[in-house]
């Protein structure tokens, strides 16, 4: 059987952004592919260097238009870890509850575009529809649907009053009620199971070695969440690590669905647990020495390495983000795959390739 | 558990002949490669290799090079290093010897982009020094 080299992308109805796959098949099963990125380069960190580093909050909050608020928290929580500054308490609890809101909104985008991928429209409007729920919230609590800047160095701008976390409260009722109703199709529907089941299996032990973090690596049975470092409030409430052993699309998905009844779970307990007092504390150091965070974004763990030498600007803002540690392991799944099945595996690792390019 | 600062215990100065060994070691003590940051300390580059363990410990190697000095690539030990060595190469120029998978400086900027955007200004580099 002759090989066959053809591009998958950039531009596909089932890639929400530019990324190309280089596929090698014969016949309809795909042997070898090559990612190739390259469309979206912004020059973030290059422009970090240039900018005073605290207004590199609405910089990094730019990296990705799905995860921001999560972008702008790990920035100022590196800053402040390097300038020893102290967050107040009810701070760092509006953080996880906007954070958590971030990956519910993210994984519910996912959810649909999975469904849309393989032409489930109807759980794909649903899916959206919910989603809807929880842009409404941050865009209540923040007054932004899509970039909050409610993060700032040394804490947070606005605060969730009493009457305004009973709203949310409310809403997170209606929203849960909406995924308990599409949460069996994904769990039981013949199409989705016959769409993902078996497809793009990562190994556990490659999942490690290739780098893969967040649903890809917890999909393969590995217990590892950024949030158990205790970041922002986490270290004060109770979660534990959504894992599936599958190591498939369908193990990937339903960790994104677990995590999304897990993280409407710690909303609530931010919220029933945030103390009172100040939003923020006023900040009037430089970072110095150098620095490097962990945070779990909806894709997977976000890391950031800083150096600062005492001025107002960085000397290096190094951002590594969850799909740039994701996109090896399409080598591993791929190959051998049909054809029909490489849009739904390589969503399955819930692309991002705004953050990837930075 | 580390978050910001990396205990000084866990973070050691290889030369660049000991980096593939030291990398080995660590992934048959089952760390792994969470990414790597180059820096241009003029007038040498230091590159940083962090890794992690499944515990969420971080470990950390330092290599030191001088300019236009070459680094063995890790990527045979560690695929998914190739891609993190390729920004690397085309952002500083950094180059990197028995590369897995090499882009050509084309992974992530176009033929007409900016040359290493990520080498730091310096008088010298701008206006080729004074005499």
């Amino acid at each position: 059987m002759a090989r066959v080299t053809f591009p998958f992308g950039p531009q596909h109805p089932v890639l929400p952004e530019a990324i190309q796959l280089q596929l090698t098949c014969e016949d309809e099963r795909v042997v070898e592919v090559l990612p190739v990125i390259g469309y979206m380069h912004r020059g973030i960190e290059k422009a970090a260097e240039r900018n005073q580093y605290p207004h590199n909050v609405f910089l990094c909050e730019r990296i990705c238009g799905i995860c921001s608020f999560i972008h702008a928290l790990t920035y100022c929580e590196l800053m402040e870890g390097m300038m020893r500054v102290e967050v107040p308490p009810r701070a760092k609890y509006l953080r996880t509850a906007w954070s958590e809101l971030s990956r519910i909104h993210s994984h519910m985008l996912w959810l649909g575009l999975l469904a849309d991928s393989f032409g489930f429209e109807s759980l794909f409007m649903q899916c959206w529809r919910a989603r809807e729920i929880i842009l409404d919230i941050l865009e209540m609590t923040t007054g932004q649907r899509v970039i909050q800047s409610s993060c700032t160095i040394g804490g947070v701008r606005w605060d969730i009053d009493t009457e305004t976390a009973a709203e949310v409260r409310r809403r997170l009722d209606n929203f849960d009620r909406e995924l308990q109703s599409v949460r069996p199709v994904f769990t039981s529907d013949y199409t989705v199971k016959a769409r993902t089941v078996g497809k793009g299996i990562l190994p556990r032990e490659q999942a490690w070695s290739l780098g893969a973090v967040g649903p890809t690596l917890r999909g393969s049975g590995w217990a590892y969440d950024a949030r158990t470092l205790g970041y922002a409030a986490y270290g004060e409430l109770e979660f534990e690590p959504v894992v599936e052993n599958g190591g498939d699309a369908y193990a990937r998905m339903m960790v994104r669905l677990r995590e999304v009844g897990q993280s409407v779970e710690l909303v609530r307990q931010a919220l029933d647990r945030m103390p009172a007092g100040e939003l923020a504390v006023t900040v009037k150091r430089f970072p110095e020495g150098e620095g490097n965070i962990r945070v779990e974004q909806p894709r997977g763990e976000l890391v950031e390495y800083a150096r600062g030498n005492g001025t107002v600007r960085l000397e290096r803002l190094k951002v590594r983000t969850p799909t740039f540690a994701n996109i090896p392991t399409l080598l591993v799944m791929l190959p051998e795959c049909e054809v029909a099945d490489v849009p739904v595996i390589t969503l399955s690792i819930d692309p991002c390739i705004a953050c990837t390019e930075r | 558990m580390q978050q910001v600062p990396v205990e000084a215990d866990r973070d050691t100065v290889v030369g660049p002949e000991e980096l593939v060994p030291a990398v080995e070691r660590l992934v048959a003590a089952g760390t792994r490669l969470t990414t790597m940051v180059c820096l241009d300390v003029d007038p040498e580059f230091e590159l940083i290799y962090l890794f992690q363990q499944s515990t969420l410990e971080l470990v950390r190697l330092r290599v030191r090079i001088g300019k236009g000095q070459a680094v063995p690539s890790i990527s045979s030990v560690l695929l998914g290093a190739a891609l993190i060595e390729n920004e690397i190469k085309e952002f500083f120029g950094v180059e990197f010897t028995d590369l897995a998978l090499d882009f050509q400086c084309r992974m992530l900027m176009a033929a007409g982009s900016p040359k290493t955007p990520l080498l730091k200004i310096t008088a010298e580099s701008k206006f080729g020094g004074v005499e």
